[in-house]
């Protein structure tokens, strides 16, 4: 700080100088004026005693004319230079007195300063920390929820359906083959149905035969008769002949009677056996569609389960890398707490600077000016941060570089 | 087989979740040291693939420290990114110096570092 007593010193002793230069001009003008006398004395009256004369005189009138000039313009210049003087000395004084107290206020405020910078960073990587953590969290699960919805399992309901479907129709290409044996067994009542109207038709013959048979013997008998007791014996035979012809007959009607019988069975187990094979066939034709209804559904159901499994999993993976940008973004905490620590660093670097002046002030030191441009080339040393020095230099702070990797 | 191990050395609890998540996410297994100091107790002769550390830290800076894990045998060979704000050209000649082989500026894209791990990481 300008030593204030030393100026006001230099002011109130500025010596006036001009007092003296003044009265020395004038007594060499006054000495001049007897110069003259004496030249003219010396010289007898010449002419050219009258000339140097009048020249000395001449001379001495312009150095009086001149002096008197100078003797003003060198009160001028002094009256000037006290103003000066005094104005710079009231600035001084004004200037002390706005700075008074402003070492005391910078001691007290300081720390301040720097407490509220440090609770701030504190608080802000507290929070920070926190975030991180519960999105590293967030970000781990949906990690695993993409994993496991990459494990195939809709895929394996895909083909789980399409087995069953494969098996369900296997079972109704069994059923259908049951029912083309069904027909074939239909086929073979019906053709037992036609052999049963030759059945018939032989017994018929058989009834046909015995009841000509049984005329023969009739004939025979009476034959026999007219023979007399020659025939006797033939008579004999022919009765047995139109008894057994007789039998034939009966045979032959129940062997017809029963054929009409088992025919009607055969007809009737015909006619169920093809309202089996309709209803069998219809109701395989209805299994067949509500099977394939129901793996139609099924496979629909699946497949939007499926794509909503694929949807669900791509808007996982999206925010999941959301999350890993939110993450990325979060790491100016460690940038901003930097930034912070710095300014915090050099106010308490400032504080203890002014308490230690004011140490050395109390001790009667010399306290020579801070130096501002060393004091800041000295907070541009701490920089990590090319946004830092940019700030530093009064240049927009620089968006951080992303990932910049050197490989050594 | 087995998950490599990669340390990673920070004083910022955040940037090592950050980290920590992305390695972790790519099938890592990781360990944590809060600084130099204390990353050097956790070179304890057990099988390290690969070391990620800060450059400015409290109590052992980044570079003090990878230069006292390459004076530990086991460790000698350990490849070292360092992962800081520093950019500095003086800082990244120290690094290397020191023997690390990667210099990364945060603000790290984890798919980079990514790249840069399974760059150097040891077999």
């Amino acid at each position: 700080m300008p030593n204030v007593q030393n100026l006001h010193s230099t002011a109130l002793s500025s010596p006036p100088t001009s007092s003296h230069a003044v009265v020395t001009l004038s007594a060499i003008v006054l000495g001049m004026i007897p110069a003259a006398a004496g030249i003219l004395w010396v010289g007898g009256g010449s002419r050219l005693s009258w000339s140097l004369a009048l020249i000395l005189l001449i001379a001495a009138a312009g150095l009086a004319v001149w002096s008197r000039y100078r003797h003003h313009a060198l009160q001028d210049m002094l009256a000037h230079t006290h103003t000066l003087q005094t104005k710079a000395i009231d600035e001084q004084e004004r200037t002390q007195a706005a700075q008074s107290g402003l070492d005391e206020v910078c001691i007290e405020v300081l720390p301040v300063w720097a407490q509220q910078i440090e609770a701030a960073r504190s608080h802000t990587e507290e929070a920070i920390i926190q975030l991180t953590g519960r999105f590293a969290e967030l970000a781990s699960h949906i990690h695993a929820t993409v994993e496991g919805s990459q494990d195939g399992s809709g895929q394996d309901l895909i083909n789980l359906l399409s087995t069953s479907q494969k098996e369900l129709n296997a079972i109704v290409a069994a059923l259908r083959e049951a029912l083309s044996s069904k027909e074939v067994l239909q086929q073979e009542i019906t053709q037992l149905h036609n052999f049963t109207g030759q059945l018939q038709a032989m017994a018929k013959d058989v009834a046909d035969v015995a009841k000509q048979t049984n005329l023969l013997a009739l004939n025979a008998a009476i034959e026999a008769a007219r023979a007399g007791e020659a025939g006797r014996g033939f008579a004999v035979v022919a009765d047995e002949v139109r008894k057994l012809s007789t039998l034939s007959g009966d045979t032959g009607n129940k062997i017809g009677e029963t054929v009409a019988t088992v025919n009607a069975a055969i007809l009737r187990t015909l006619e169920a056996s093809e309202e089996y094979a309709r209803r069998d066939a219809q109701t395989l034709e209805t299994s067949g569609q509500v099977i394939e209804q129901v793996i139609t559904q099924f496979n629909a159901s699946a497949t939007h389960l499926l794509q909503q499994s694929d949807n669900l999993r791509q808007q996982s993976e999206t925010v999941g890398a959301e999350i890993g940008d939110v993450l990325v973004a979060l790491q100016f905490q460690d940038r901003v707490s930097q930034m912070l620590c710095h300014v915090r660093d050099d106010l308490s670097k400032l504080e203890q600077h002014l308490i230690t002046r004011r140490a050395k002030a109390a001790q009667g030191e010399y306290l020579p000016p801070i130096d501002t441009r060393a004091w800041l080339d000295e907070l541009a040393k701490t920089y990590t941060m090319v946004e830092q020095l940019a700030v530093h230099q009064g240049k927009a702070p620089a968006a951080a570089a992303s990932a910049e990797i050197t490989f050594f | 087989m087995s998950k490599k191990t990669i340390l990673i050395v920070d004083d910022s609890l955040s940037i090592r979740q950050v980290v920590g998540m992305a390695l972790k996410g790519a099938g890592y297994d990781v360990i944590e040291g809060c600084d130099g100091k204390d990353a050097l107790t956790k070179l304890d002769g057990r099988k390290i693939h690969l070391i990620i550390s800060d450059v400015n830290m409290p109590n052992m800076d980044g570079i003090a420290f990878v230069t006292a894990a390459k004076k530990l045998p086991a460790y000698k060979f350990t490849p070292v990114i360092m992962l800081t704000t520093e950019s500095g050209a003086d800082k990244k000649a120290a690094g290397q110096a020191a023997g690390a082989k990667a210099w990364v500026v945060k603000p790290f894209q984890p798919a980079q570092m990514l790249a840069a791990v399974s760059k150097l990481i040891l077999p």
